[in-house]
């Protein structure tokens, strides 16, 4: 990618991704779609929460309530939680309809169809998006785990967002 | 690096629009947009620095700036303390900023 293409953005030449008769634009992760992420991890957590609401007596059920209320900062993308659900089969098609900006139905059946595909293009598109030293690190980082060595990354053994 | 905290993020943002931009012009860029173009480094007379990076390693990081995405990163990653420094002292032995 050019220079002019990368500072510019999406504003430049978008990513098209096609597959099944369908055109996906895949977004590049601006601060509109952080947001975008962060909204979804949080009606992720509270809907967990309320899930669980019949296990816990009404005072515990208010006070998670307002303990999710209070730490906005676990939804921070690329936070602990991002992590934590990006690790997970649903979380990992929720971040794909996020990029590709289409339904979870859609993303579930890319995911299932074109996994290599998709992988690439997500792992890509969250890397051209980070601060340069980040992703060089993040690359790095990759390359040690899929090499076989000790990634150095906690439970993370790889730090790109899998899909 | 790390995901910034509420007062960060109003900070940024701010200097941003300091720069003439307006939130509906900064919702559509990537922290690299931002980190790149924006926060381009200036020269003492504040014009910006004509350094083009082709490749994402191109770009050589102070010791500082690599102790800063160390830290970012093993913070977004969850990495032990212990593990970061370890790390840290295998690259520069004998050496520890965090005890200064």
């Amino acid at each position: 990618m050019s220079a002019l293409s990368e500072a510019l953005g999406e504003q430049a030449a978008p990513i098209t991704f096609s597959h099944g008769g369908e055109d996906y634009a895949v977004t590049p992760v601006t601060q509109l779609v952080k947001t975008k992420v962060e909204r979804w991890l949080r009606g992720l957590a509270y809907a967990d929460l309320y899930a669980s609401r019949q296990d816990m007596p009404p005072e515990q059920y208010e006070h998670a309530l307002a303990l999710l209320a209070r730490q906005r900062s676990m939804f921070a993308y690329l936070g602990p939680l991002y992590w934590d659900t990006v690790a997970t089969d649903e979380g990992q098609v929720g971040l794909i309809a996020i990029l590709f900006q289409t339904t979870p139905e859609k993303a579930r059946k890319l995911r299932e169809e074109r996994a290599a595909d998709v992988d690439a293009l997500v792992s890509e598109t969250t890397l051209a998006s980070m601060p340069r030293a980040m992703a060089a690190e993040m690359r790095r980082r990759l390359a040690e785990a899929r090499a076989g060595g000790k990634p150095g990354a906690g439970e993370h053994a790889d730090p790109t967002p899998p899909a | 690096m790390r995901p910034p905290d509420d007062a960060e993020v109003c900070a940024l943002f701010a200097r941003l629009t300091d720069r003439g931009l307006t939130l509906e012009g900064i919702a559509r860029l990537t922290d690299r947009q931002i980190s790149d173009v924006y926060f381009c480094p200036r020269t003492e007379r504040g014009d910006p620095e004509e350094v083009i990076e082709a490749e994402e390693t191109d770009r050589p990081q102070s010791k500082a700036e690599e102790l800063a995405t160390l830290w970012a990163l093993g913070q977004a990653l969850r990495t032990p303390e212990e593990e970061l420094r370890a790390a840290w002292q295998k690259k520069y032995p004998g050496d520890a900023p965090w005890e200064s």
